[in-house]
């Protein structure tokens, strides 16, 4: 076996002296990242990481009755609750403290968004309380970082002071009251610090405990003034219940970082140090109470500036550093790319998605800025953008956020029993309008939670929780790629060549494609995500109609500060494999595409060409969102061929098509279900790197699976 | 995009076309499979190209269609400095049709490399080289007597064209089927390796170890190959018969 292994590669050697003055730029094969390192994180991250592991953290928690308690009570005295009931324990080898140690036993723990939170906080977790949509809203974590706690409560004081309406007074109140809870809460911190020192033995923990002391008594009274308070504090505002995502998290921190480096109170191995901290106490947060994988912990970095200039500094250098070394699945990571940014922040970035975690994730903002312009929201507020935890995109505290979404596969479903139809346009016309009249939007959501509700930019100012500057209503468009390619489908075999009727095409359909002939045919129409007119064409007519009759069914107005906006996003498509056979030769039970990405199993051309067939949609018209997945064997590229890869990602960002890109490299586990279910769809296209070429994995025989299986895990 | 009338009838007989081909020449590329070998290796790693027009992938492919599929990627290529590939089979032996599209690429800025066996005359060589920016070539045995039984011709045209396409100032790189049973042996790496240094525009040597890929060509074409051929060699042996052609190389 260690032959085989040790083959792996074709030997190049040609790199001797002679050659290579001859050698050219594009086969110098090396990558150019040279900022992430391979480092080993400190000793106390690793003792961290292992009491992480040893789940430690649970043994603290304390058990309520929920409906014995809080159960019906206003969100402000829920929040009282909560803050006074939740456990101060300050863990071994923490710099970073606080945690939700307190859980409500008689709320079930359903793998529904929201309601995760509940079990610990009751339904005062940061929502934005309508009912049946997906809510969750992210604090102003740059307000928090400005302010303080402290200064948001003296800031509620002050305005409190001049107010006449009892309206607004109200919010007020609440919002003074919430900021003083949080305060009295982190000022407990400092106090168990303080006594936990006098008894501590170990000198350096000592330290460690009276600089934590300080820490949580300054940020209780004032805003904070250095990188450790601007961590410790957002860490706080989560343990608040907050939810969403994180913001733009080396822009929000950057000043106390730069300034703590010039006065030489922190240098980059201290700051990377708490960033770990930080990304650790992530990964606790998710074993306790949200739904797997989809925790919502997202942290945004670089991307334009409000000014116009450039995001990228040191601290997004030292999250992906950080992401490198720890290799833990949470916080999420996503790095926006302004198109000024430094040449070799997409290589540092690909070095990190080589991990194969799936992050980060890879934002345009020249998709992303010019859509949300196109919304009515200002130029600067509009290069503050962010993600809502998952891939919708919201502004940086000055929005609130909530969606709504249709089924555009559904709704085909349903068109082609409609009538009889003369022609393909008679058909697509006839489609597109049942799409405009299932077109929905949220409510207005507002925003119940009094601490959540100051941290936003406006809500104070105006005196109501309904004031966020922006007020996004997404609007969503599911299985769009499923859609496209069934009318393809249709289009081809019933109009174009004419081999066989709408009634015997939804005969099949209705009998989950008995007859396996029909099923074929469908397949062998061209499919978007292969980088053909047919199918693609259809693709742009129906993705950018969509988007266009959201608003022109709910047109934005000048100077409202609701803002519907569109999105090629999907939310928990996952539930849609339910649905009956559709036109695009899918059958009952098999998967619907992801957001904007080809359906699944029918990309057959490779990565270069889902990418042009994205292209061909004008993706700023979705503002709310737009993801094209991808998926890598992560075997495929050598060392020679790393910059290939680096290449690929810069072709995406130079010229535009999706908003976000997800990449996944597989890994050895994957091969092995592929070769237990060869015959799924979703395995058709996944690529491995043979020798000096790559191949389909389902086209190699037996044999040559196990082999590159088995040599895969030598790598 | 114009494009040409007059390549409206000719064409190129394909067997594959592999887009996001990244081992075959620099950046991102898009390999173009012709048909057709002069060659008959017994462990041919692409058994199903070496007969023109047969086989069910075999097909007859417009100049300007293919261009349109070449082309499609120029924005990857662009930015990762990479292009087309031409593999085979021999892609000499269409050079005819080959050369015009070789130029309708190069019209377009877009990178080229032809891999050749080097068996062909030197006239189609002539022809093709000022739109070829780098040739991949193959190089299998310098005993013409042991390259005669093992790929059924004899290697002087080879090796001479091989000379003519350096003395013209060709991106030359060097690729070596290292097959057990044929050339595992260290006097043909010393041989290669004396044969390649009096060379001047040699970028890169490649030695590719047999292609395990292959065998299960074979059996889908249902035929067989010799067992001598597919014994894997360890990374320490290969090291070890590649000596002798580092050696001479840095001389
Ligand atoms: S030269 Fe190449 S394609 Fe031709 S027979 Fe030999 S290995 Fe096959």
């Amino acid at each position: 076996m260690n032959n085989i292994k040790k083959t792996k590669n074709y030997c190049m050697i040609g790199h001797v002296s002679i050659l290579t003055s001859k050698t050219k730029e594009g086969n110098k094969g090396k990558s150019n990242s040279d900022i992430i390192k391979e480092r080993k994180p400190s000793q106390r991250i690793m003792s961290l990481l292992t009491s992480f592991e040893q789940k430690d953290y649970k043994k603290n928690y304390v058990f309520k009755n929920y409906s014995k308690t809080i159960k019906n009570k206003k969100p402000i005295e829920q929040f009282k609750y909560y803050l006074e009931n939740n456990p101060v324990v300050i863990n071994d080898n923490e710099l970073l403290v606080g945690g939700i140690f307190l859980r409500f036993k008689d709320i079930k723990m359903e793998l529904k968004a929201g309601n995760a939170f509940k079990r610990v906080i009751g339904d005062s977790y940061f929502s934005t309380g309508v009912k049946g949509y997906s809510i969750r809203t992210p604090p102003g974590y740059k307000n928090i970082i400005k302010f303080g706690f402290a200064g948001l409560r003296d800031k509620s004081l002050r305005l409190l002071k001049k107010e006449k309406d009892p309206e607004k007074i109200k919010f007020l109140e609440n919002s003074a009251k919430a900021n003083d809870l949080a305060c009295k809460f982190i000022a407990k911190y400092s106090e168990e610090a303080l006594r936990k020192s006098k008894t501590e033995k170990n000198l350096s923990r000592k330290r460690e405990l009276l600089k934590i002391a300080k820490c949580c008594h300054d940020i209780s009274v004032r805003e904070p003034r250095h990188f450790y308070e601007g961590v410790q504090i957002i860490w706080f505002t989560k343990v608040f219940g907050a939810v969403g995502g994180l913001g733009r998290f080396d822009q929000y921190l950057w000043k106390l970082f730069k300034k703590d480096l010039k006065e030489g109170r922190l240098n980059y191995e201290g700051a990377l140090d708490l960033i770990e901290d930080f990304w650790i106490k992530c990964n606790l947060w998710n074993q306790g109470w949200t739904a797997p994988n989809d925790s919502w912990q997202h942290i945004t970095l670089s991307g334009l500036k409000p000014n116009g200039g450039d995001g990228t500094n040191d601290l997004t250098y030292l999250c992906l550093q950080a992401q490198y070394d720890l290799k833990l699945p949470e916080p999420k990571v996503s790095v926006r790319f302004s198109g000024k940014h430094p040449e070799g922040l997409v290589a540092e970035t690909c070095k990190v998605l080589r991990l194969g975690l799936g992050m980060p994730s890879i934002y345009n903002d020249k998709v992303v800025i010019p859509g949300l312009k196109r919304l009515g929201i200002s130029l600067k507020d509009a290069r503050d953008y962010t993600n809502n935890g998952c891939s919708e995109i919201i502004l940086d505290g000055n929005s609130t956020t909530c969606f709504a979404q249709i089924n555009l596969l559904d709704i085909l479903n349903k068109t082609i029993r409609k009538k009889a139809f003369s022609n393909f346009k008679d058909l697509l016309d006839t489609y597109k309008v049942e799409i405009e009249k299932e077109i929905q939007i949220p409510e207005v959501n507002s925003v119940t939670h009094p601490l959540l509700a100051s941290t936003m930019d406006d809500c104070l100012l105006k005196g109501s929780g309904n004031c966020a500057r922006y007020i996004l209503k997404g609007s969503l468009a599911n299985a769009t790629p499923n859609a496209v390619d069934g009318l393809a489908a249709i289009n081809k075999l019933v109009f174009e060549d004419k081999k066989l009727s709408l009634n015997k095409f939804i005969k099949a359909l209705d009998s989950n494609f008995k007859d396996n002939s029909i099923r074929h045919l469908i397949i062998n129409v061209p499919k978007y995500g292969n980088d053909e007119s047919y199918a693609d064409l259809i693709a742009k007519d129906i993705a950018e109609y969509f988007c266009d009759a959201v608003l022109r069914k709910y047109p934005n107005k000048k100077g409202d500060n609701i803002k519907v906006s569109p999105g090629l996003l999907a939310f928990d498509v996952q539930y849609l494999r339910h649905m009956d056979a559709s036109p695009d030769g899918r059958k009952k039970g098999e998967h619907v595409a992801n957001a904007i990405s080809p359906a699944i199993g029918r990309d057959l051309k490779g990565p270069t060409a889902v990418i042009n067939s994205a292209r061909k949609i004008d993706f700023r018209k979705a503002s709310y969102g737009s993801v094209l997945d991808m998926v890598f064997y992560s075997g495929l590229f050598s060392q020679q061929t790393e910059d290939r890869f680096v290449d690929f990602i810069r072709t995406f960002l130079k010229y535009p098509s999706t908003a976000t890109l997800h990449v996944n490299f597989l890994d050895i586990e994957l091969l092995k279900a592929v070769q237990k279910d060869p015959k799924n769809p979703a395995y058709k296209n996944i690529i491995v790197r043979v020798w000096g070429f790559s191949a389909y994995f389902v086209d190699l025989d037996k044999d040559l699976q196990d082999h590159i299986i088995k040599r895969t895990q030598f790598m | 995009m114009k494009l040409n009338k007059s390549n409206k009838s000719e064409k190129l007989i394909v067997f594959d076309i592999k887009r996001f081909a990244i081992h075959d020449g620099p950046g991102i590329r898009t390999t173009v499979f012709l048909q057709g070998c002069p060659l008959r290796c017994g462990w041919c790693h692409n058994p199903e190209g070496i007969s023109i027009g047969k086989g069910p992938k075999s097909k007859k492919i417009e100049l300007n269609e293919l261009f349109e599929e070449i082309i499609k990627d120029k924005p990857f290529y662009e930015i990762s400095k990479g292009g087309v590939s031409f593999s085979g089979g021999e892609p000499m032996l269409q050079f005819k049709p080959l050369t015009k599209l070789l130029r309708m690429c190069k019209k377009s800025k877009v990178n080229t490399a032809v891999e050749t066996c080097g068996h062909c005359n030197w006239e189609a060589f002539e022809k093709i080289i000022p739109f070829v920016d780098l040739f991949f070539y193959d190089l299998k045995h310098i005993d013409n007597k042991i390259h005669k039984k093992g790929t059924g011709s004899s290697n002087k045209i080879i090796l001479d064209n091989l000379k003519k396409l350096d003395k013209r100032g060709c991106n030359i790189v060097i690729r070596i089927p290292l097959i057990s049973g044929f050339n595992d042996d260290k006097k043909t790496f010393s041989d290669i390796g004396k044969f390649l240094s009096e060379l001047k525009n040699i970028r890169f040597i490649e030695v590719l170890p047999f292609n395990v890929f292959a065998e299960s060509k074979y059996s889908k074409l249902g035929k067989k190959i010799d067992e001598k051929f597919t014994k894997i060699l360890s990374q320490q042996k290969i090291n070890e018969l590649t000596e002798p052609l580092r050696k001479e190389i840095r001389k």
